[in-house]
């Protein structure tokens, strides 16, 4: 295993920037569809084309996301989509699905109060969602947006199907090459979890620094 | 609404943008004077990722004397699995794959197949974990046992004649070895090369020879490519008869142990 310290390092590196990618785009996606298909906000029409694009993520799993980003959207536009980008691209698709039903499910949360009053002292659109809004419904959905986030974490192993190398492919191959399966795979599921861990411990701090104004 | 009217336009322009990035560099990939081959890591000695993060095995150095050959700059495209091999063939995104893939009746349906290893393989072994069972001489005494398998090999298809043995199917071949290490199966269903090589690293590993009917038997190992791209059949045919006729293909099997 010493000898394969190298590769093993490339692969956290493919897994953890593939998280961090697909992550910030299904946070971004997710809280931007949340808003637009809050009750308060969306018109009828644009929150029935929000929950089809949210029946359409949650309902195909991952892997054939992946596979359709990868093979079949390419061939119908007439592009060459890297494998690293398809791949990153479908998890987004995929987890920005429940990240906008967690989003929109914190914001309907918020009492209508909490909008009316905000509209009664003439607030802007963008400064009730960023000063009073958000802040209250993130303080709801935090646990839930974590449990997304480490789900994506271990989701990244799918990248393997179309041969990106991360680390749980990068374990497979030691095994070809040294047939030794259970210590391989004890040592990356250990690697698995001490990036939860540490994902965790930075959920916790936020929840605390930022949601509860604790110190 | 003005923010997120703004958003959703940068999101839109954000994608946009890419597609004309990735087309643009599509273009410059593939040129008559480049062959993209097709491989999966992870299935040692053919081609693995050595410990330097480098493609090397078997299969690569061949792929590479042909691309020599022929005056062809390699590009390898790794796909990590059969099904997404034979799907990037089937869409031209490879000119060819090379994968260790045994030459079968049913694949010279689908595709041209270009020999460059191996003998006409007219059983495949059947491996069990320690000692053989002794009411199993045959591979009909195994009623109600379970045996690994690769899903879409050559050997799946084999096992499916017999609807009396419970096949469980792994995504790589190397899990079949903790299957039945672990005795969550009885045997596993190999390649011949695979047998070996899992009989070189553990000894106690005994195996039984299933004898194969005509239509199941194999030819060798083949490099894959379109049956419409006759011009590359020809030119790696070729480049395939010129290597093994210096002994260049011989030399790769001694150095990787492939082969009797």
């Amino acid at each position: 295993m010493i000898a394969y310290i190298s590769v093993i390092m490339k692969g956290i590196t493919v897994t953890l920037g593939a998280w961090l990618l697909t992550s910030c785009a299904s946070l971004l996606i997710g809280t931007l569809l949340g808003i637009i298909s809050c009750r308060y906000l969306g018109s009828a029409k644009l929150i029935s084309i929000i929950r089809m694009y949210t029946f359409v993520a949650k309902g195909i799993p991952a892997y054939v996301q992946i596979l359709i980003a990868y093979f079949i959207v390419p061939a119908l536009l007439g592009v060459n989509i890297p494998a690293f980008a398809a791949a990153c691209g479908a998890l987004a698709f995929c987890s920005s699905g429940y990240t906008t039903e967690i989003m929109r499910a914190g914001i309907n949360a918020i009492p209508r109060g909490q909008w009316d009053a905000c509209a009664t002292l003439g607030y802007p659109l963008s400064a009730q969602l960023k000063r009073i809004i958000l802040p209250q419904a993130f303080k709801t959905i935090a646990p839930a947006l974590g449990g997304e986030l480490e789900q994506l974490l271990k989701s990244t192993s799918l990248l393997a199907t179309i041969g990106i190398t991360e680390l749980t492919r990068t374990g497979m191959n030691i095994i070809s090459r040294e047939l030794n399966p259970v210590p391989v795979y004890l040592t990356i599921a250990g690697l698995y979890l001490v990036f939860s861990a540490m994902l965790g411990a930075v959920l916790m701090y936020s929840e605390r620094r930022f949601l509860y104004g604790q110190r | 609404m003005k923010v997120i009217k703004y958003l959703l336009l940068a999101i839109v322009c954000i994608l946009a943008g890419s597609f004309y990035f990735f087309r643009t560099k599509s273009k410059s990939k593939k040129d008559g004077n480049t062959l993209v081959v097709g491989i999966a890591a992870g299935y040692a000695p053919w081609v693995s990722i050595n410990a330097q993060g480098d493609y090397e095995g078997f299969d690569i150095d061949v792929i590479n004397a042909v691309a020599n050959t022929m005056n062809k700059k390699l590009v390898l495209q790794d796909l990590g699995s059969m099904s997404a091999l034979l799907m990037a063939l089937d869409q031209n995104k490879i000119d060819a794959i090379i994968w260790g893939m045994s030459i079968t009746q049913d694949r010279l349906e689908r595709m041209a197949m270009v020999r460059y290893q191996g003998d006409t393989v007219k059983s495949f072994p059947l491996l069990f974990w320690g000692k053989i069972p002794n009411n199993i001489i045959t591979i009909n005494d195994m009623k109600n046992m379970t045996v690994c398998v690769e899903p879409s090999s050559s050997q799946d298809t084999v096992l499916s004649k017999y609807p009396f043995i419970n096949t469980m199917p792994v995504e790589k071949i190397d899990d079949a070895l903790l299957n039945i290490q672990y005795g969550k199966a009885d045997a596993a269903f190999v390649e011949p090369a695979i047998a070996k090589k899992f009989k070189n690293k553990y000894p106690e590993i005994q195996s039984l020879d299933v004898p194969l009917a005509p239509e199941n038997q194999e030819f060798g190992v083949g490099i894959c490519i379109r049956p419409a791209d006759k011009e590359l059949i020809k030119g790696v045919q070729n480049a395939v008869d010129a290597l093994l006729q210096n002994n260049v293909i011989q030399e790769f099997e001694a150095k990787w142990g492939i082969g009797s």
